[in-house]
């Protein structure tokens, strides 16, 4: 899964410290988003979308390589 | 040189990985380390008074074992709460490690019987339970290497 979490703080001028406190996680958290080594559950993901007052799917989407549901399933596009 | 420089770079995203970790957490993690402290020494006290006569077998001894036990369900359910309410990368990280833990657990008691066998050694479970912290420490500093 990849994000734009760290353009979309960028723009903002937002620090990893101030999202974290806005999402009630830690800086941890969101450096290991932001990095690609951690990819939040739905609860967080919905949580960050709506802290820039994005839909989920302008935040997160998946990896280009990688467009499967994750088991090995091929995804139908719509 | 550079295995120094390597050791202190991570030492260092280390420390700040747990300064990063949100009020709660920290709360809940002092929650549950004081009452694993309490639990901790009145296993200690008993397991030394038992040992050394100074408490009597019968009831006083059966009360304060009960009282041990009770205050090791109290500092267990503490860890539980804090697994449930932390922040959702320390969960993973704390239930990788737990795994860790377990499977060291697994493996060492496996490990540890064929030795016994080969080597006439004895060991008891406090040496497994040696095996799990070290598994469960081991699980915590390597994720918390891994997505510091």
């Amino acid at each position: 899964m990849r994000n734009r979490l760290k353009v979309l703080r960028a723009e903002r001028d937002w620090t990893q410290a101030r999202l974290a406190e806005a999402l009630d996680v830690s800086r941890q958290t969101v450096n290991a988003i932001e990095t690609g080594k951690y990819d939040p559950g739905l609860p967080l993901a919905f949580r960050i979308a709506r802290t820039f007052g994005l839909a989920i799917e302008d935040v997160f989407h998946p990896d280009e390589a990688g467009e499967s549901a994750g088991d090995g399933r091929e995804v139908i596009p719509a | 040189m550079t295995a120094i420089t390597e050791t202190a770079g991570f030492w260092r995203k280390f420390a700040c990985a747990c300064q990063g970790v949100t009020e709660r957490d920290r709360r809940n993690s002092r929650r549950a380390n004081w009452r694993l402290l309490a639990w901790t020494s009145t296993f200690v006290a008993a397991s030394f008074g038992l040992r050394g006569g100074v408490i009597p077998e019968g009831g006083w001894a059966y009360l304060i074992i009960a009282a041990s036990t009770a205050l090791g369900v109290w500092a267990l359910m503490g860890y539980v709460r804090f697994i449930r309410e932390a922040d959702e990368l320390l969960r993973k990280i704390q239930l990788e490690a737990l795994g860790v833990g377990f499977g060291a657990a697994m493996l060492g008691s496996f490990t540890l019987a064929l030795v016994e066998r080969a080597s006439g050694w004895s060991f008891d479970a406090g040496d497994l339970l040696l095996v799990m912290v070290i598994g469960y420490m081991a699980g915590i500093v390597t994720g918390m290497r891994r997505y510091a």
